[in-house]
């Protein structure tokens, strides 16, 4: 199908799979279907914008943390780019528990980028090309759904053979023939191996230009839009097309999905104004450090992380409220202009203006855009306001008054994939081999695009591959939960993923994401050997370290050493002091009052063996520990539930018995599992009953009709 | 096979000659013969065989019992099992099931245990899995689940307030946690974070366990059934409502007196009829349609005892298995009875007693009870005595009161009242008769709503606790994700109570509430 021209210029005809945009979602599910060997092309407007942030310049915060560490474990990208691309490292809630302690940095932007397209560079079996999605090409047989043939592309601007993509691209060596189910393999390398293996030509000296459209074969489609889908950028009461600001959107792409009959949707998320470096008064602003030392996100990369800029506070108060309420009649969020609904959690300013009158004041962080950069991101203040309401109402925030807007904030508004017609593996079920990622699939924010990126790409592996996908429970990480969240709940805004959606939340620390996820992550071949075997080292030293603490029992002498609680801890009268009878105790018993940390232990004179983020696991371990007894029993109760499959019969003819709505549900998600059934809205304790008996049924007809027949 | 060893007497509770306490699991075998004299004997024993002899506690020989053994795979649940046959009555079962319980080998099964094992072992065939299914095909068409019998009313909407209260709660505590500190949370929270203070959050909770234990207190529903089916005598004042509750219970009782609503509080006695466990409690006059005091002549303290007193008996007809509306044929037309019938309960848990029927009985409840054959359907009737009914009488009568439309359902029930009296005929014979074989033809009902009340009550115990818990963490500044973790699954058990969860224990529950077999 692919045209001869295309094969000249040195396109393949055929890949194992197309991932369409190259966002946080899109490079991570290229990474891993290429780092388990397959032929992957990566669709992108603009190689040059690889995980561009097209919003705020940084990684993690709460919830974010655990998914980007999460990735990490795993093996995925986003925590070893952060790394090397942050400039300001914070441990956000160190005042909190350690459950919700959660690291945060700031990104020099470009360099973000950077380094994601240097991690695609390296990576072997790897297409990136400049050019528009157009429709995705798919065979309908009767009686089957309709299977994706491949991608059709616009003209394709840049096309690049990435060195040593030529060698393990089995299934394009001979076109037209051979299956492409059975790539060659390449060894999946250590990702922590960042030296280029051959002189990387320039991309200029790459380019091939290609003015016709081509076709690409492919029996995986991943779709990682974004904003793009037939996005539209607002500000004030005018309108454009756009994906991004400066890039144009995916209309085409947008109708072929219509046209499958997918049901799609509209949200709308904003992005504030950009203002110039220079022309901001930073005096008298409350500069925010970097933590120090500065946490870092891999587990695995040992390159050293620096904090290399600063942030700032600053307000907003009643003059610039003011400003706002004037000039509400232009906004298009009020206007009616935008009909997609928006996140509640990230409001735009005139939305919390309007929600929250009785506040007089919002807080505002300026955030640098990069160390050579001239923008500053004034975090909180995201508006879809015409821009010269933009630029006076920040005129009236201290530190502002003169500031210059370089590009002003906007609003835009994106197709969405109602997320009733994905499974678990991110499969859009109505189309055989279309996964999707993303925000596309009605979420927001880097890190659930990337987690999500990630998994569509091992599982479109596991599809190629014809071996069983990959599966993250609720109970094994943030991951597990937002996709279980995204294919049980029915969205109602853009899903942004908040330590409170986890009932598992003492367990999935960011702290302990590698001792959740690192095994999974060597299995899938994300990982080496290597760097599994030293996650494994870790944990290791960390039991041994506990036994240490459980042996150690508080002396009189320790005890007359024993630091006096710190003032904080006094002024909210966390615990009791340590007295007279607390002698002989383990110091892992004591570690288990609030009062007590690995730090008071040190300062009484207990030396510990182990570093100080594998203390803090600990720490967190001991602290936790009668509730982690009772979450494993929980996830135990529940396992009879999640375990149990619902058999496709059961979904295609649900007992008559079941409730109305519950029906309409089943039908509409098709549960994989019971567990999944029973978070359903509208699936009652009566109609799992009902499931149940029916799952006991088939599995009983199963069984006699093998002895039988 | 299951890990844990369970026991539970196999038989009804009450006066019986025999008693069977049956053990399945493990250490069934051993545990007996343990208890067993002659020792050794039962662990002997082949499957399907039994032994004559004591079960001992240390030198005290308990009772003679028939042991019956049964070995795995060959028993009702697959595993292997003990039947004890003892004596019946109150006493020896109790000391049996003492004994095997306090050896810590074995705990009390759930209800529907041994059945829902049966069927995990795959000893139940598919026609039981379908009788199973029909079971709940049933009971789900009717709309109720055992917990919404039992949760109606002015318990749910309790059970909702505390749920709002602790959510609220629980969003102020998560809006601390997930507050990102860069800018864009502050408006996570209804009222923001930090715009209550965690003073208040702790004494939100301490007002919602209060609720919680207030409710566990008065044990409504739950604890109760336990003691028995709770029959609930209601009507107006001066119904006769506690002359029939003394006669009922053939003994005085209650403060009988002619002046209406002397029954202020509600009282109760145990009763055992056709081996059924029944409290009949008698509640002061509730006027059915208005719900308001009918006694408007009283003043002050008094009144407000009235008001107490209809109060409660408005909570004892909330739980009840069983409503009996008693209605003075005398003082209320067919029509208004039928209007304060439907006021009171829903007819499937409602019985009319068509009280003082040996006085003179007034024409129009002579005719319904004439025109009415053995089953003969109210309904095609009903137009016709309402239309008697309104000729009867004039318009505007003093005991009329025109806005009174009785759905259909109502006046069937009314048509299918009993005639009752304190002295000379008809008696409380059939009364007594009727409600007992209500309470038997819902007999599923029954056993639903008692087990109901037995998990709404460990629901509500885990709410309780679970408040309890992240009240006392936040009080001592241990971490909010504590209290979090405390205060959710506390909700969760409410949110399961009110069928609005799945709770992980469905699959036991299933079992409990549907069983077959025995």
């Amino acid at each position: 199908m692919a045209s001869e021209r295309a094969n000249r210029s040195g396109l393949p005809r055929r890949v194992d799979a197309v991932v369409v945009g190259g966002g946080h979602a899109g490079i991570e599910a290229a990474w891993g279907l290429c780092r388990r060997g397959h032929a992957v092309a990566l669709v992108t407007f603009d190689a040059a914008a690889l995980a561009r942030m097209s919003c705020n310049p940084s990684i993690g915060g709460p919830a974010k943390g655990q998914l980007a560490r999460e990735i990490d474990a795993l093996g995925g990208l986003m925590g070893r780019l952060i790394d090397r691309a942050g400039i300001h490292f914070r441990m956000l809630n160190r005042g909190k528990g350690p459950a919700v302690r959660a690291p945060r940095a700031q990104a020099d932007r470009a360099a973000y980028a950077a380094e994601a397209r240097a991690a695609m560079d390296r990576l072997s079996g790897l297409w990136l090309l400049e050019a528009e999605a157009l429709e995705i090409v798919t065979e309908t047989a009767p009686g089957r759904p309709p299977r994706v043939l491949g991608v059709r592309l616009g003209p394709v601007d840049w096309s690049r053979v990435l060195p040593g993509a030529a060698h393990s691209m089995g299934a394009t060596r001979s076109p037209g023939g051979g299956e492409a189910g059975d790539p060659v393999r390449s060894e999946p390398r250590a990702a922590g191996d960042d030296a280029p293996r051959r002189a990387m030509p320039s991309p200029g000296a790459a380019t091939r230009r290609l003015r016709e459209p081509a076709e690409l074969e492919a029996r995986a489609v991943i779709l990682t839009t974004g904003t793009f889908l037939g996005g539209k950028l607002f500000t004030g009461m005018e309108d454009r097309s756009g994906g991004r600001r400066g890039e144009p959107a995916a209309e085409s792409l947008a109708a072929c999905l219509l046209r499958m009959g997918l049901r799609m949707g509209r949200l709308k998320t904003g992005t504030p104004p950009r203002l110039r470096r220079d022309s901001i008064d930073w005096n008298g602003l409350v500069p925010q450090p970097g933590d120090e030392p500065p946490p870092r996100f891999s587990f695995y990369e040992t390159s050293p992380v620096r904090n290399r800029a600063l942030c700032h506070a600053t307000r907003t108060n009643e003059r610039t409220h003011g400003v706002i309420r004037g000039a509400l009649d232009r906004s298009p969020l009020f206007g009616g202009l935008i009909r997609g609904v928006g996140p509640r959690y990230c409001p735009s300013i005139e939305d919390k203006v309007v929600r929250f009158p009785e506040r007089e004041s919002h807080q505002v962080f300026l955030e640098p855009e990069g160390l050579d950069s001239d923008e500053v991101y004034p975090n909180g203040v995201s508006t879809s306001l015409p821009e010269d309401v933009q630029v006076r109402f920040l005129h009236t925030l201290r530190g502002l008054e003169e500031a210059v807007v370089v590009h002003p904030g906007y609003a835009v508004e994106y197709d969405f994939l109602h997320t009733s017609q994905l499974d678990e593996a991110l499969r859009v079920r109505p189309v055989e081999g279309l996964f999707a990622a993303g925000q596309i699939n009605g979420t927001s924010g880097y890190e659930e695009a990337a987690a999500q990126g990630l998994i569509a790409g091992l599982q479109a592996s596991a599809q190629l591959e014809g071996i069983a996908p990959l599966c993250l429970r609720r109970s094994d990480a943030y991951i597990g939960v937002l996709i279980d969240d995204l294919v049980t709940k029915v969205p109602e805004e853009p899903y942004r993923m908040f330590t409170s959606q986890s009932e598992y939340r003492l367990l999935l620390r960011q702290d302990n994401a590698d001792r959740r996820l690192s095994a999974l992550g060597l299995s899938w071949g994300l990982l080496s050997p290597e760097e599994h075997r030293r996650a494994a080292e870790r944990w290791a030293s960390t039991e041994t370290e506990r036994g240490r603490l459980r042996a150690t029992r508080l002396t009189r002498a320790a005890l007359r050493r024993w630091p006096p609680a710190s003032g904080q801890a006094r002024a909210e009268q966390r615990g009791a002091p340590l007295a007279e009878g607390d002698v002989g105790r383990s110091y892992e018993e004591l570690l288990r009052r609030p009062a007590v940390t690995m730090d008071t232990l040190a300062k009484a004179g207990y030396r510990s063996q182990v570093s100080a983020s594998e203390a803090a696991t600990l720490e967190a371990d001991i602290k936790y520990a009668g509730y982690i007894e009772r979450l494993a029993k929980e996830i135990e109760e529940r396992r009879a539930l999640e375990e149990a499959v619902i058999p496709i019969e059961l979904l295609d003819e649900p007992p008559p018995s079941l409730s109305r709505e519950a029906m309409d549900r089943l039908r509409q998600h098709r549960p994989r599992t019971l567990g999944q059934a029973a978070r359903l809205p509208g699936v009652g304790p009566c109609d799992v009953s009902i499931l149940t008996i029916g799952i006991r049924r088939a599995a009983a007809l199963a069984l006699s009709g093998r002895t039988t027949g | 096979m299951h890990a844990e060893t369970i026991a539970a007497q196999a038989t009804a509770a009450g006066p019986a000659a025999l008693a069977i306490i049956r053990l399945s699991g493990k250490e069934a075998i051993p545990l007996a013969d343990r208890l067993f004299a002659p020792a050794g004997r039962l662990a002997s024993l082949p499957g399907r065989t039994c032994a004559v002899g004591f079960l001992r506690d240390g030198d005290e020989a308990i009772d003679q019992v028939v042991a019956t053994v049964f070995r795995a795979p060959h028993s009702y649940t697959g595993e292997d099992m003990v039947e004890i046959a003892c004596h019946g009555g109150e006493q020896a079962p109790r000391r049996v099931l003492d004994l095997i319980l306090r050896s810590g080998r074995a705990r009390l099964a759930r209800p529907g245990e041994f059945t829902l094992r049966a069927f995990l072992n795959g000893r139940i065939d598919l026609a039981q899995a379908e009788a199973v299914e029909a079971l709940i095909r049933a009971r789900s068409a009717a709309g109720a689940a055992a917990a919404v019998r039992v949760l109606r009313g002015d318990l749910s909407r309790a059970l909702r307030r505390i749920l709002s209260g602790l959510t609220e709660s629980l969003a102020r505590i998560e809006a601390e946690l997930d507050v990102q500190e860069d800018g864009a949370p502050d408006v996570l929270a209804p009222g923001g974070p930090g715009s209550r203070s965690a003073a208040e959050t702790v004494r939100t909770l301490a007002r919602e366990e209060e609720r919680l234990r207030r409710l566990l207190a008065a044990g409504r529903g739950a604890a109760r059934q336990e003691e028995g089916l709770r029959v609930v005598l209601a009507g107006r004042p001066n119904a006769g409502k506690s002359s029939l509750f003394n006669a009922l219970l053939a003994r005085e009782r209650a403060i009988v007196s002619p002046h209406p609503s002397t029954t202020r509080d509600v009282l109760e006695a145990a009763v055992e009829w056709d081996g059924l466990s029944i409290r009949l409690l008698d509640t002061a006059g509730v006027s059915g349609s208005a719900g308001a005091p009918v006694a408007a002549g009283l003043c002050g303290a008094l009144a407000d005892l009235d008001l107490e007193g209809m109060r409660r008996a408005r909570e004892e007809i909330a739980s009840a298995a069983l409503v009996v509306h008693v209605v003075d044929v005398a003082a209320l037309d067919p029509a208004q009875a039928a209007a304060d019938g439907e006021a009171l309960a829903p007819s499937g848990r409602r019985l009319t007693a068509l009280h003082k029927w040996d006085l003179p009985v007034p024409a129009d409840w002579r005719a319904i009870a004439e025109e009415r054959g053995p089953r003969a359907p109210f309904a095609a009737k009903d137009a016709a005595s309402d239309a008697r009914g309104r000729a009867g009488r004039p318009p505007g009568g003093p005991r009329r009161r025109p806005a009174i439309r009785p759905s259909l359902d109502a006046r069937q029930g009314i048509a299918a009242g009993i005639p009752s009296s304190v002295v000379g005929e008809p008696g409380t014979d059939a009364l007594r008769a009727g409600i007992v074989a209500r309470l038997c033809a819902d007999g599923a009902g029954i056993e639903e709503a008692a087990l109901a009340g037995d998990r709404q009550r460990r629901l509500l115990e885990e709410a309780a606790t679970g408040v309890a818990r992240a009240r006392g963490l936040l009080l001592d500044g241990a971490g909010g994700e504590l209290a979090a973790f405390e205060l959710r699954r506390g909700m969760d058990g409410l949110a399961e109570l009110l069928g609005e969860r799945v709770g992980p224990r469905i699959l036991d529950e299933i079992f409990a509430r549907f069983c077959v077999g025995k």
